[in-house]
């Protein structure tokens, strides 16, 4: 494994820094993008990635230590402080079962009404949305990641000036995603790449 | 072309549902949803706080007291991140003051005498062997550098969660990550040549 020299700008180097997470799969679409096409040209970071998959699988192996809980988990919520809690009566006589039970049939019917309550209540809640929701790939087609020091105004010249649409980014290891009609692609990547700031400018074909 | 083992993680959406479901039981004092979601979250808490403390009495502590936080303040949790990012954020904070509290600082030299060490450098190659291997390079490592790797590669959590996890840029996480491989895979070139 190579030394570290940069954070940002350098597509082996971002490649080097997200392999584990390609690896696992959780990964964000456009790293991902950036990390395929990175691999497809550097024998390098194909061998680094053989070796991260069978690290991965050592370290998936590992024993975890064996910790049983929840009978005191139990008995700690049977204890009394200053929160309330289930009434210690259900859970000292006959364990987390029946004391689940009991504790619904004594508590049901303020439940229940609690709940009519919130179902009915004029308030919508804001609706549920879960971040580990499957992300849609974007649909760009174009890869590009700036010098470190390149300032804002020169990389949106630097977009604007290829014709491009910017669909995604900054990722996390700092590349934008653009999309252009196919037959304008190689035109675009010239102009990216003869931009001063552009340190990769590379078509990318999502899989379907 | 792509090298990726998973292209897609549709399951998380509906385990993060699913899981809503059981927190919203358990505003309502729901024991057997409650049940539940300790019963899914306590090993991967317990192993996770197992990187960052050792005492199996402390780490059972450590994840009962996030779990307790679950049960008694389950309205504190908005959805605005996973369940899974909240409780180990909890857990993570908990774990680092346990630390604090029970220092002690010849643990991971501890932990190194405890596993076998040369002596079985004349066994036969096997996955034994292997494992202590690894286990002896990951105990080389700062704890925080173990927890990543362990969030990482264990639980497969992605790098802005591991972040919010551990309160830490998205950068940092990477580059920890970075130098924990190069440390396991230095430690384990020399024994196991074949395997790296």
């Amino acid at each position: 494994m190579g030394e570290l020299l940069h954070l940002r700008g350098d597509p082996h180097e971002a490649t080097m820094l997200l392999l584990p997470w390609y690896v696992t799969g959780a990964i964000e679409p456009g790293d991902r993008l950036l990390v395929d096409a990175h691999l497809a040209g550097c024998e390098e970071c194909r061998g680094e990635l053989a070796a991260e998959r069978r690290l991965h699988a050592a370290v998936a192996g590992l024993p975890a230590p064996s910790v049983t809980g929840w009978d005191r988990m139990v008995a700690d919520l049977a204890q009394p402080d200053e929160t309330p809690r289930l009434p210690n009566r259900f859970l000292r006589r006959a364990g987390w079962m029946l004391a689940a039970q009991a504790a619904v049939l004594v508590l049901g019917v303020g439940v229940v009404l609690h709940l009519q309550r919130q179902a009915s209540s004029p308030v919508a809640p804001e609706p549920y949305h879960a971040l580990g929701s499957p992300q849609q790939a974007p649909a760009g087609n174009i890869l590009v990641m700036f010098a470190p020091d390149t300032r804002e105004p020169a990389l949106r010249k630097a977009i604007e000036a290829s014709g491009a649409r910017l669909v995604d980014g900054p990722t996390a290891a700092g590349a934008y995603l653009l999309a252009i009609a196919p037959n304008e692609r190689a035109a675009a990547l010239a102009r990216l790449r003869a931009e001063a700031g552009v340190t990769l400018a590379q078509p990318v074909d999502p899989a379907p | 072309m792509t090298y990726t083992d998973h292209q897609a993680r549709p399951t998380l959406a509906r385990e993060d549902d699913e899981e809503m479901g059981l927190v919203v039981a358990v505003r309502a004092r729901d024991l057997r949803a409650f049940e539940q979601l300790y019963r899914r979250y306590q090993p991967r808490l317990a192993r996770f706080v197992g990187t960052l403390v050792r005492s199996p009495a402390l780490v059972e502590e450590v994840v009962n007291d996030t779990l307790m936080v679950l049960w008694q303040k389950a309205g504190d949790f908005t959805g605005a991140s996973r369940l899974s990012t909240w409780l180990f954020a909890i857990a993570y904070r908990k774990a680092v003051r346990a630390r604090n509290r029970h220092a002690a600082p010849s643990e991971s030299d501890a932990v190194l005498a405890e596993l076998p060490g040369d002596a079985a450098a004349d066994a036969p190659l096997s996955q034994d062997r292997t494992r202590q291997a690894l286990q002896r390079a990951m105990a080389g490592l700062s704890a925080d550098h173990r927890a990543v790797v362990d969030l990482t590669y264990f639980h497969e959590i992605g790098y802005r969660e591991i972040a919010e996890i551990l309160g830490c840029p998205v950068d940092t996480v990477k580059t920890r990550m970075f130098h924990a491989r190069r440390h396991l895979r230095r430690a384990m070139a020399g024994e196991l040549a074949d395997w790296i």
